[in-house]
């Protein structure tokens, strides 16, 4: 099977239409069990309380938000070197999600913060990188609406994206790095997690939800951004139904109704 | 102190969901908008034909 041929906006589209009720039906049920386990089973914290159960979406938006970025600088690759459409697309349509994970990452440790260090902000090394990550993504999606012509938009978006991945290193060793008011890392690929077994499930399982989450909204985003950039094309033209004329006079009083390709 | 956590997990995951809530609702928009922007050219091309 050649994959490249999904490089295609006309073969992606209707890959992520199939590919999308799994991965919504996949973001349902794991936040469903990663909530029960983070907010029922997982213990209390001796030292932390309670209020330590904000790690469930705490950890997994903050590490998605760094995530994502790396994949869109990836797609910026492409952009740049081989000026495929599809990459182009995709980092636009990952970028909204990527600034929502980074703002979840920065209001949610604010919130633990208050009760646990006595603050709501410190400019501490960790927290500041996070918050240069999130201007990052809305100076992405500024750069690309500011752009008239796309493609000149993209090329302009990738180049910034490349600039700025250099901050998600940073971010990640920052508690190595800087003496911190942020704790170091409770999980790690060369260590033994940190946390009780029942914490550390309830937190990779939000964490799957988290990336699940993420690919339906690319997957749902990239679908309109597709139809919208070659909405000139035949295919799309071919694709999307005229609107039946009993439809179209019961949409005349509802304009929001639409028959879905 | 353990009802004052609970009131700080409350507001985290109550923010999370109103903000995932309306990134869904702008997407199902944005959606709905572009379904449309294709009709109307290719109708409006089809006028001009």
């Amino acid at each position: 099977m050649n994959f490249f041929r999904f490089a295609a906006p006309q073969a992606f589209y209707p890959l992520a239409g199939r590919l999308l009720p799994w991965f919504a039906a996949a973001t349902v049920l794991l936040t469903m069990a990663g909530l029960y386990v983070g907010l029922v089973v997982a213990p209390t914290d001796f030292q932390q309380g309670e209020v330590y159960r904000i790690i469930f979406i705490h950890v997994p938006s903050a590490w998605m938000a760094m995530f994502i970025y790396l994949v869109m600088a990836a797609y910026g690759v492409f952009t740049l070197v081989w000026r495929t459409r599809l990459s182009a697309l995709m980092t636009r349509a990952l970028a909204p999600t990527g600034a929502l994970m980074a703002a979840i990452a920065l209001y949610t440790g604010a919130i633990w913060g208050k009760p646990t260090w006595g603050t709501w902000w410190v400019w501490d090394a960790r927290l500041t990188s996070t918050l240069i990550l999130l201007f990052l993504y809305l100076g992405y999606m500024a750069l690309i609406a500011a752009i008239e012509d796309p493609v000149r938009a993209d090329r302009a978006g990738a180049l910034l994206l490349l600039i700025g991945v250099v901050n998600v290193p940073i971010i990640y060793f920052s508690v190595r790095w800087w003496n911190t008011l942020h704790q170091g890392a409770s999980v790690s690929l060369t260590a033994a997690p940190k946390m009780a077994q029942t914490m550390l499930t309830g937190m990779l399982l939000m964490s799957l939800a988290a990336w699940m989450y993420t690919i339906t909204t690319a997957l749902h985003r990239v679908r309109s951004l597709i139809l919208d950039r070659e909405r000139h094309t035949q295919w799309v033209r071919e694709l999307v139904a005229p609107v039946p004329a009993t439809a179209a006079s019961s949409q005349a009083s509802d304009p929001h109704r639409q028959s879905q390709p | 102190m353990t009802d004052q956590h609970w009131t700080f997990i409350a507001v985290a995951y109550g923010i999370t969901v109103v903000l995932l809530g309306i990134e869904w609702a702008v997407l199902r928009k944005a959606r709905r908008a572009a379904l449309a922007a294709v009709r109307a050219e290719r109708d409006l091309d089809s006028t001009a034909a």
